[in-house]
């Protein structure tokens, strides 16, 4: 099956921001800051609004997309329920932080990141399918969630960890945690639908480039460069993105009469 | 609630193709557009004892249409009066799910209109009380058509004829209600899809 790229950005921006906003929301519960927490909220909203519209160009008829309020039960509607969902709670938190409404801003923040997780997840979820081998396993969604948990976790830590040596390491180590868990993620993804097989460029590919990214954390953690989290955050983000594109390669009908 | 449905006689199916043209020319599909294919299966065993079918496929009718399922904008539909499953393409946006999520491959893009299209067992002829096409204009009468709940249909019939040939497509739980004849005198069904191939001038010329 041909590589559906507008899927691809949607699925790779929307699961970014949300993991994004579920570190910002997590820093609400736990010692909070309100400026990382601002920053990393609205660049986490434009990344979502911006993978939402990348969806739109998926389609032929975008115009007609009303129709799905009647039909509720699609994989799709979900996403679009969950995208507008976390946009709203985005928005409000954003709101909340900056009038220092801090009582809201956590419950908020912890909602918004749940739905920012759940949007990660499902994106994956909906191409469970009998119809298609490769895709019909629960660790596809969770290569989806665990293979952006890591570039949110790198966004957080370039701009909103904090600026002293603490927040740095904290940074680090949770970039460190979420690399660990994207490259199994890949990994486990990558085993069990033959991925390994199939399309072994694009999946050792996406191993290697997450291997990178856990590297980087590590040495990052030591060195206080300002660069360590933004190569973190390059190479998690196409690791993250060749899973994706991966899952299109090894895609065929369990019978291609009429391909 | 009925269950309309094509049911093909694969003892008597030659691979004339007179079911693909002719559900081209019914239904003026473009360049590219199949709705209707018909596979050569085998050969199969060793020499002598070899034995090859012809498989025409089109939409299966599933009743548990996994299309229907997961069309966001409900333009894959079941015919509330038919029980049909059908595309509305003035809902259709064109994501291209169901085409994902059809195990048979059987539903085709129209590049002009960028919707989703598929076998609609011609709603257009069945309405007037007529066949599809493709149960029309075989030449070797192997296809039947009518509601499998009515014992006194044409595809009922067929398949009361040879209750041991009965066959159907692999299920992963969508139920595909077209039937297939296929007696052992003929040959043994495949359902692996194990030697499966579609030979024809249309797919030489990259259709």
């Amino acid at each position: 099956m041909s590589i559906q790229w507008s899927l691809v950005l949607f699925t790779l921006l929307t699961g970014s921001g949300g993991c994004l906003f579920a570190f910002a929301g997590a820093n609400q519960v736990v010692p909070p800051t309100r400026r990382s927490g601002f920053v990393a909220g609205a660049v986490a909203l434009v990344l979502v609004v911006v993978g939402g519209l990348a969806s739109v160009t998926h389609l032929s008829h975008p115009g007609r997309m009303m129709n799905a309020l009647s039909h509720p039960s699609s994989g799709i509607f979900v996403e679009a329920v969950l995208v507008g969902v976390f946009a709203v709670l985005a928005i409000l938190y954003l709101v909340c932080v900056k009038r220092n409404a801090t009582g809201p801003a956590k419950v908020l923040g912890v909602l918004g990141g749940i739905a920012g997780v759940l949007l990660a997840f499902m994106a994956g979820y909906s191409y469970m399918m009998e119809a298609q081998p490769a895709w019909n396993t629960v660790l596809l969604p969770i290569g989806y969630l665990a293979s952006v948990l890591p570039v949110g976790a790198g966004l957080w830590w370039a701009f909103a960890a904090g600026s002293d040596d603490e927040g740095k390491s904290r940074g680090a180590l949770l970039a460190l945690a979420c690399s660990i868990l994207g490259l199994l993620g890949v990994l486990a993804y990558g085993a069990s639908c033959g991925g390994f097989e199939a399309a072994p460029g694009f999946f050792l590919a996406a191993v290697i480039c997450g291997a990178v990214a856990l590297v980087v954390s590590v040495v990052g953690r030591r060195r206080m460069s300002p660069a360590f989290p933004w190569i973190f955050v390059a190479a998690s983000t196409i690791a993250a993105l060749l899973l994706r594109v991966s899952m299109w390669v090894i895609a065929n009908n369990m019978y291609n009469f009429f391909g | 609630m009925s269950r309309y449905c094509i049911v093909v006689d694969l003892d008597k199916c030659i691979d004339c193709k007179a079911c693909e043209v002719g559900c081209k020319y019914e239904n003026d599909l473009p360049l590219g557009e199949r709705w209707n294919r018909v596979l050569t299966c085998g050969p199969y065993g060793t020499f002598p004892d070899l034995s090859l079918y012809y498989l025409p496929v089109m939409c299966q009718q599933c009743e548990n249409a996994p299309c229907v399922k997961v069309c966001p904008t409900g333009a894959s539909y079941r015919d509330p009066d038919t029980n049909v499953v059908l595309v509305d393409k003035e809902k259709c946006i064109g994501c291209k799910y169901c085409m994902m999520a059809c195990p048979y491959s059987v539903r085709s893009w129209n590049q002009t209109e960028k919707v989703v299209e598929k076998c609609t067992l011609c709603a257009q002829r069945t309405s007037a009380g007529e066949v599809p096409f493709c149960v029309y204009t075989c030449c070797g009468d192997a296809r039947y058509y009518g509601d499998l709940d009515d014992p006194n249909s044409d595809a009922s019939k067929a398949i009361a004829a040879k209750p041991d040939a009965v066959h159907s497509l692999k299920d992963f739980g969508n139920k595909p209600a077209t039937v297939y004849l296929l007696s052992d005198k003929y040959g043994q069904w495949h359902e692996d899809a194990q030697g499966w191939h579609d030979t024809n001038a249309f797919s030489a010329l990259g259709e």
